[in-house]
């Protein structure tokens, strides 16, 4: 009798056990998944902090550039409006806070700007480069049909100061026919600031030739607006003007500056500039 | 008799046995559910919404020219309606000019509450450019500290 009750203690004594060690193999490994979930979120957290961080210096360098080439996207419409010849003082300012960051960020961030800083911006994902010289301001696209392919249209203001243009006449004028495949709807106008002169044309020009229009005051020439083949824009001005442009296209396209930004933390990061 | 004796015995170590057993589970269970809630206070993922509350808070600010404003009662009164009901925030805004090639610090504002000691408080940082007529006049630093009130 004494016997068969000792076993049975022993079974209960050696099933308590068991429960217990069952009861310990669990709470480590709940403890070991929670752990995980702890990691998961902190790295979440470190990726979120950096991918924050970085859109807000893309959104400041887009404010410091904005009064003077604000380039803004609607959808597929590029619109670009600007003061031309591009102050230097755009540079100054770029500069100036990459500096700031460099100096008083709690991460490692440093900012290659040197294409941002001389007014050059590509047009994604056609590839279409924007780009500023002491007196010119081009949209070129590449030479494929999904770059120059895809340029449907061009809006083109050009204002000058007040009494500073009182001419515009075509040298080259390439149009095309309504529809074809090398169709590329403009619309031109060049003005002065007191509305003394304007002049406005709605043209279907081809891709694939040159157009050219002079702008002139007293004979004079101050500038032209040319397309030149394949879909390129080229305004060309003597002295201050500004450009009020939109680069119509067949999809949907974001405005990146050809720079980059590296932010290196507990999570990095190292992208181009996407400006609008 | 001294049979009797000592099966008593033995079933009284059994006893005891099981009954440390059954202390040393109780114990266990203890140690494991004050283990887990000292956890769920620190809970990550609520520390990771209340950085983004902050965060969206002080890009709406930025967005909207509230931050460059240093509006006292704009700045107040936008941190009470952005933020959800029974948070409370503090923001500090260090403003920097550029000046003879260096950076200096011209001023410090607060804004908000105060955090009470014991509670846990989150924070989120963004810097800001102000513009004024295609100008940039200064460089800032906005620090906002959030809490469950």
């Amino acid at each position: 009798m004494a016997e068969v009750n000792g076993k049975r203690g022993i079974f209960f004594t050696v099933s308590v056990l068991l429960l217990g060690i069952s009861l310990v193999a669990l709470a480590v490994m709940f403890s070991e998944y929670s752990a995980k979930g702890k990691h998961t979120a902190v790295s979440i957290m470190d990726v979120d902090r950096v991918s924050d961080q970085y859109s807000n210096v893309e959104w400041q360098l887009a404010r410091i550039i904005s009064p003077y080439t604000d380039i803004t996207v609607d959808g597929n419409v590029v619109r670009i409006n600007e003061s031309l010849p591009l102050s230097p003082q755009m540079a100054a300012y770029i500069d100036r806070f990459a500096a700031f960051e460099a100096n008083y960020s709690d991460t490692n961030i440093t900012m290659n700007l040197t294409r941002m800083k001389q007014g050059s911006f590509i047009i994604q994902p056609n590839g279409i480069a924007i780009t500023h010289d002491s007196s010119n301001a081009y949209v070129t696209p590449a030479d494929s049909p999904e770059s120059s392919g895809a340029v449907a249209s061009y809006d083109v203001e050009v204002i000058y100061p007040a009494a500073s243009v009182n001419g515009a006449a075509w040298e080259i004028l390439s149009t095309a026919i309504n529809g074809s495949e090398n169709a590329m709807w403009v619309h031109i106008r060049v003005r002065d600031q007191a509305y003394s002169f304007v002049y406005d044309q709605y043209a279907t020009l081809d891709k694939m030739s040159t157009s050219k229009l002079n702008m002139t005051q007293g004979g004079a020439l101050m500038g032209f607006i040319q397309f030149s083949p394949p879909a390129a824009l080229q305004v060309q001005h003597a002295g201050n003007i500004g450009l009020k442009a939109s680069v119509g296209l067949d999809n949907p396209v974001h405005v990146e500056a050809n720079d980059t930004i590296s932010i290196i933390a507990s999570a990095n990061k190292t992208s181009r500039v996407q400006i609008a | 008799m001294i049979e009797n004796a000592v099966a008593s015995g033995r079933r009284g170590f059994v006893f005891t046995i099981d009954a440390t057993l059954a202390l040393f589970l109780l114990v266990l269970t203890l140690i494991a559910v004050s283990f887990l809630s000292i956890q769920a206070e620190d809970d990550p993922y609520a520390r990771l919404q209340a950085v983004r509350a902050a965060k969206d808070t002080l890009a709406v600010m930025e967005q909207q020219g509230i931050l460059a404003s240093a509006n006292q009662t704009l700045i107040n009164g936008t941190l009470n309606s952005t933020l959800p009901k029974g948070v409370g925030a503090h923001m500090e805004i260090s403003t920097y000019t550029y000046d003879s090639g260096a950076f200096n610090l011209v001023k410090v504002s607060d804004y908000g509450l105060y955090a009470p000691n014991n509670s846990s408080a989150y924070g989120a940082r963004l810097d800001f450019v102000g513009m004024r007529n295609a100008v940039v006049t200064n460089y800032s630093i906005a620090r906002m500290v959030i809490w469950q009130k």
